[in-house]
């Protein structure tokens, strides 16, 4: 038996700070989702997979999903040219909302519903059980892992779950609960970092199938399942079209725009990469050059290469082991200064938007906060 | 650390020289251009790095002109071991090379002398000079006290400068009743977005709305439509009955006679009695005719030679009339369908009988036809060209291009309107020129009923033919036979030749009858009389007149079934009305009710066009990714400048909280120190420095208490110099570098001076000083006094 798990697919996913971009890059930005989608499922047709598993965020937003739904109804209607069923449900992207699945799908599609329930199919000569639930809501407080029954009468259990280890917006689980259950397998979904939490019996994210912004890093894909005499094997299938890289320069005193352009060329080799390039110590340049990263005039400069330059970042050392004397003092101001409840005090404005409130409730806000402080004051302090 | 040596390799106007310096406190005396500040530069040069070569900088450089060697060595003594700080040029700052008793360290090491400062640090704190005391004079009050306050901690006046232009910056980026700061815009830019956003109908909703809504008129479009068509049957049909009025109320007037025969005449009594009545006439006549004329012999002659023809027209003679009252039948269809024709035409004005009734694929091709001109194109393209003419220069140019450009695109545009074109082209072909798309439609369901018309027509015309064909062939027959007179209706003609025949047959029996005139009359009057009584007459006249009023009667008859059978099934209809008018009314009634229903139906139409475009709009999802897009920047927009906002008020935060922490910890030892300095500098007029409530206080020998801001600008001075002095001794133990004095004193008179000397002294017990002066005064040790003299260097 062979199936497919991916997750996350975001469908539509919009872009930042693309404009600057051909108007050909920007469209195939765009398109992506949908390109890495039919990835997927031209590998389930090539692999004849029996099914496959989509573990919620299928779509990045449900107000306006039509042409992304007759995309998925074109597709699982091949899909059901060739056999294969798909077991979806809804995460908190896609929550099941004002009847927003308007086009029906072929019948050799299950949709979950709101309640922990459990489809059945023969596959390969095996009884499989697949249970799972939707989002009917964009956060899922209680722990519904709890109302999934344990391994029932099936040759082969598989569990599929949105959700996150410990996260009380996005149904909280430990991995013990998934183990107590006694499944073959668990699709899991909403993490977009793929990572197998656990082996014989496997938990895995599989992460999202492309990479939406600077922060998701590195070839993203889905996983190819095959069970034979009950060993369950785990293959991971790349699909991302574009893939967002992080690098890193060190600054030195005698750069030049032009050496530093050369520099960072051999750092865009990697055909459809998105580059950010960090460069440490950037206190080292001369003004101008530092004038003209700001600017984002280097921005445009890399049009041949076959990565793509998306952002540089400046990041600002200290010249020298500076006043070791106070460091006892800045050490001991700081906690005082990186005060969450005083930064969301400091302005009701700032933080009665949603977008920034969100920013600021993150948990790796105030680390990053500090890290822009420190640049922000080695920045200053080396005489800007 | 105290500083031993002093050894230039080539600095300045300094080369290959080399200087002990006194542990304790060292004093560089020489006059101007000696190169004392030289020197000092030299110190700093070596321990913290050679001046780069950018900016104002590169005057500190002092690159020797006249030396192979840039650079040279610092001795230092820290109680156990030597370090020897050697730095030559090289990149970044010069090479520098670190030695402890003779053996190379890691140059990282130097921070064990240097105690991590910077040299811009150390400049804050251990080198006075005149420039750092005249800007002290400068400083506005509250300046002088927050840089009294701030004296506690490494570099702060370095510091608040730095707090301040990040508070500066932070309100480039945000300010809480700002309008033009970007991350104020990027908020109200925002706002916007989500309210754009919001007024997008859901469209999975609306995709559902419009299919509801669309299914449903097409319901009752197809609804109206039928109803249509059966009032516009019932129209024709009823306009037809309208035709067929005056037949039914004919029909209906001559049904109300008698038609009832009770006892027919039979032909052969009705020939019998017009012989034996001719005969007769004949017989009493006699005497005047006793023979045949020539004329009437011809006669009889003429029908023994043609009798079979002649009997053959007298036997038909039914079938003639009969003839003869289809032609007259058709005639009148015929006219009918003329009238309808002619209605048909009224109706709709644009008919033209050239134009033939479109397929299935044409009128489906219709629906994709667009408007051919681009009118405002041309119109661009006129008035580029006009300017062209008006204007000069590169305006002219300009112009030009955009005449060329649009009107190469108007020509463009036209091309690849080729389908539009293709299709007025079938549709010239067919009939219809310069007449709008719709009315081409509309005219359909005539055209449909004009071909039925005219099929009719031709089924009539043909019908007609056939019977005037036969009517002739009998015309012709007639006219051979000399039958025929061409004013006279043939069946009176044929009636005509068969009574002067008869007349003269019977003059003929008369004459040649064997029997007596009175027999001949008794018996034909016998024959006669019993006819009569047949029929209950009394004479020939009143026999004559039941046979004529019997004739009557068959041909009402005849026109009864005539009338029927062209009323055919109309005639139960029109029994339904019960007069003309009550039929007008209906039809009226119908006019109205076909325009309206033929309205609705137009109406319905547009509807139809109208959900379908807006359902492809729905599928269009262009403005909505736009503001998608636009949203998603937006987002990363606010979250850039909030995060830089946030950074710089943080940041400026951090070096306030950094800074108070340092001076609530430091002050109170600080001001012990500070005190005994203060104390000497005035020549004991002031005896105390206290801290209350971050405000320093000073009292005066007479107890008296001041705020530093009653103090005179030479007290604040020496208050200021106290308190850094005091620094420098209270972070000793972490930092201890020479103190570099440079000619800080210049404007002290000599028991200012004095006193400086005696701080000097007391200071040096636990940091090194340098002091650099041209002046020199006798409270001057000349153990410390190293002598510069214009010969000590090249």
């Amino acid at each position: 038996m062979k199936f497919i798990h991916a997750a996350d697919l975001h469908l539509d996913t919009p872009f930042s700070s693309i404009s600057k971009f051909s108007k050909q890059l920007q469209e195939n930005l765009k398109q992506s989702t949908y390109t890495v989608a039919k990835k997927v499922f031209k590998t389930a047709i090539d692999q004849q997979v029996d099914f496959i598993i989509l573990a919620g965020d299928t779509f990045d937003d449900t107000d306006r999903s039509l042409e992304a739904q007759m995309f998925l109804r074109d597709e699982f209607e091949q899909l059901n040219n060739f056999g294969i069923k798909v077991y979806l449900i809804y995460g908190n992207h896609d929550y099941f909302r004002d009847n927003f699945s308007v086009i029906n799908f072929p019948n050799n599609v299950t949709v979950f519903g709101k309640d922990v329930s459990t489809a059945e199919l023969i596959a390969d000569g095996l009884h499989v059980g697949i249970t799972g639930f939707s989002y009917y809501q964009q956060h899922v407080n209680q722990n519904v892992v709890a109302t999934y029954p344990s391994h029932g009468n099936f040759d082969y259990q598989i569990g599929i779950l949105h959700a996150g280890v410990m996260d009380n917006n996005y149904s909280p689980f430990k991995i013990s609960d998934l183990l107590s259950k006694g499944y073959d397998y668990w699709a899991l979904g909403h993490i977009h970092k793929r990572e197998i939490l656990h082996e014989y019996p496997y938990i895995i994210y599989s992460g999202n199938t492309q990479g939406r912004n600077q922060n998701e890093t590195g070839i993203k894909g889905f996983y190819l399942l095959e069970v034979k005499n009950k060993v369950t094997t785990a293959k991971f299938i790349p699909s991302s079209v574009y893939t967002w890289q992080n690098k890193s320069l060190n600054a030195s005193e005698d750069e030049t725009i032009d050496s530093l352009i050369l520099k960072i060329k051999n750092l865009l080799l990697d055909k459809n990469n998105l580059v950010t390039i960090d460069i440490n110590n950037a206190q080292k340049y001369a003004a101008d050059v530092v004038k003209t990263i700001d600017r984002g005039e280097l921005l445009t400069q890399f049009k041949d290469s076959p990565a793509i330059l998306y952002k540089i970042n400046l990041k600002y050392g200290r010249k020298s082991n500076l006043s070791e004397i106070d460091q006892k003092y800045w050490n001991e101001s700081k906690e005082k200064t990186f005060d969450l409840n005083e930064i969301k005090d400091l302005d009701s404005r700032l933080y009665g938007n949603e977008v920034l409130r969100k920013h600021i409730n993150q948990p790796e806000f105030l680390s990053h906060m500090e890290e822009l402080v420190q640049n922000t004051i080695n920045k200053k302090y080396n005489g800007e | 650390m105290k500083l031993t040596k002093v050894k230039i390799y080539g600095f300045g106007k300094w080369i290959d020289q080399e200087f002990d310096i006194a542990t304790d406190y060292q004093i560089i005396f020489g006059p101007n251009e000696a190169g004392k500040t030289t020197l000092l530069t030299f110190i700093k040069s070596i321990l913290f790095g050679f001046a780069t070569n950018r900016g104002e900088n590169k005057y500190q450089q002092y690159k020797p002109k006249h030396a192979s060697r840039y650079g040279g060595e610092l001795e230092f003594f820290d109680g156990n071991s030597t370090w020897t700080v050697i730095r030559v040029d090289g990149k970044s700052g010069g090479d520098l090379t670190l030695f402890r008793d003779d053996q190379q360290v890691p140059e990282s090491l130097i921070t064990q002398i240097t105690g991590g400062f910077s040299k811009e640090e150390y400049e804050n704190t251990h080198v006075l000079n005149d420039e750092s005391i005249f800007s002290i004079y400068k400083m506005t009050e509250d300046q002088l006290e927050t840089e009294i306050m701030s004296v506690g901690a490494v570099g702060s006046k370095d510091w608040l400068a730095v707090a301040d232009n990040l508070e500066n910056d932070s309100e480039q980026v945000y300010k809480s009743r700002g309008k033009k700061q970007p991350l104020v815009q990027a908020l109200v830019q925002n706002q916007k977005l989500l309210q754009k956003k919001a007024s997008f109908e859901n469209q999975q909703a609306a995709y559902n709305a419009v299919n509801e809504q669309l299914d449903s008129t097409n319901e009752t479009s197809k609804e109206n439509q039928l109803v249509h068509q059966k009032a516009v049957k019932e129209q024709t049909d009823l306009l037809n009955l309208s035709k067929k009025w005056s037949r039914f109320q004919e029909y209906q007037h001559l049904s109300i006679s008698d038609t009832n025969l009770s006892n027919p005449i039979s032909t052969q009594d009705w020939e019998q009695a017009l012989r034996l009545d001719q005969e007769l006439k004949t017989i009493n006549n006699s005497q005047q005719t006793s023979d045949l004329t020539a004329n009437e012999q011809t006669y009889l002659q003429f029908y023994s030679a043609n009798k079979f023809e002649l009997d053959n027209i007298k036997n038909h003679k039914s079938d003639i009339q009969q003839i003869k009252f289809q032609i007259d039948n058709l005639n009148r269809s015929l006219n009918n369908n003329d009238n309808q024709i002619d209605q048909l035409f009224a109706k709709s004005p644009q008919l033209d009988e050239n134009m033939q009734i479109l397929t299935t694929d044409e009128l489906d091709s219709l629906k994709s036809t667009k408007k051919a001109l681009n009118t405002p194109l041309l119109a661009i393209s006129a008035a580029a060209l006009l300017l062209t003419f008006f204007m000069s220069g590169i305006l002219r140019v300009a112009a030009g291009i955009i005449f060329l450009i649009s009107i190469i695109s108007a020509i463009y545009q036209q091309k690849s309107l080729t389908t539009p074109i293709d299709s007025q082209n079938f549709l010239n072909k067919k009939g219809y020129s310069n007449i709008s798309i719709e009315t081409v439609k509309n005219l359909q369901p005539s055209l449909i009923q004009l071909q039925q018309l005219h099929r009719e027509q031709n089924s009539l015309e043909k019908n007609l033919q056939q019977q005037e064909f036969q009517l002739d062939t009998w015309e012709n027959k007639l006219q051979k036979l000399n039958l025929i007179d061409n004013s006279q209706d043939p069946i009176v003609n044929i009636d005509n030749y068969f009574n002067e025949l008869s007349r003269i047959q019977a003059k003929f029996n008369v004459i040649n009858s064997n029997s007596s005139k009175d027999e001949q009359i008794q018996t034909l009057q016998q024959t006669l009389s019993r006819i009569f009584n047949k029929y209950q007459v009394a004479n020939m006249d009143t026999l004559t007149k039941l046979h004529s009023d019997q004739q009557n009667k068959r041909n009402l008859v005849n026109q009864l079934r005539a009338d029927k059978e062209y009323l055919g099934s109309d005639f139960n209809k029109l029994m339904e009305f019960k007069n003309f008018e009550e039929l007008s009314n209906r039809i009226a009634l119908l006019d109205k009710k076909v325009k309206d229903l033929a309205q609705t139906n137009d109406q319905l139409n547009r509807q139809l066009g109208t959900l379908k475009a807006k359902k492809d709009q729905i599928f269009d999802d262009k403005e909505y990714r736009q503001v998608v897009d636009e949203l998603t920047q937006n987002e990363a927009d606010l979250v850039e400048w909030y995060d830089e906002w946030l950074a710089d008020k943080l940041a400026s935060n951090w070096i306030h909280e950094m800074l108070n922490l340092a001076s609530e910890n430091r002050y109170p030892k600080m001001l012990e120190t500070a005190k005994r300095y203060f104390k000497l500098l005035t020549t004991e007029n002031y005896i105390n420095i206290e801290l209350q409530d971050n405000k320093l206080l000073l009292t005066n020998r007479n107890k008296t208490k001041f705020d530093v801001h009653e103090l005179s600008k030479a007290t604040t001075v020496q208050l200021y110099l106290s308190l850094r002095l005091a620094f420098i001794k209270e972070i000793s133990d972490i930092v201890n570098l020479p103190i570099l004095i440079d000619d800080a004193f210049v404007d002290f008179d000599s028991k200012r001076t004095e006193n400086i000397i005696e701080l000097v002294k007391d200071i040096s017990k636990t940091n090194q000083i340098i002091y650099v002066t041209a002046k020199k005064t006798i409270e001057m040790d000349n153990k410390h006094i190293l002598d510069l003299k214009e010969e000590d260097h090249a």
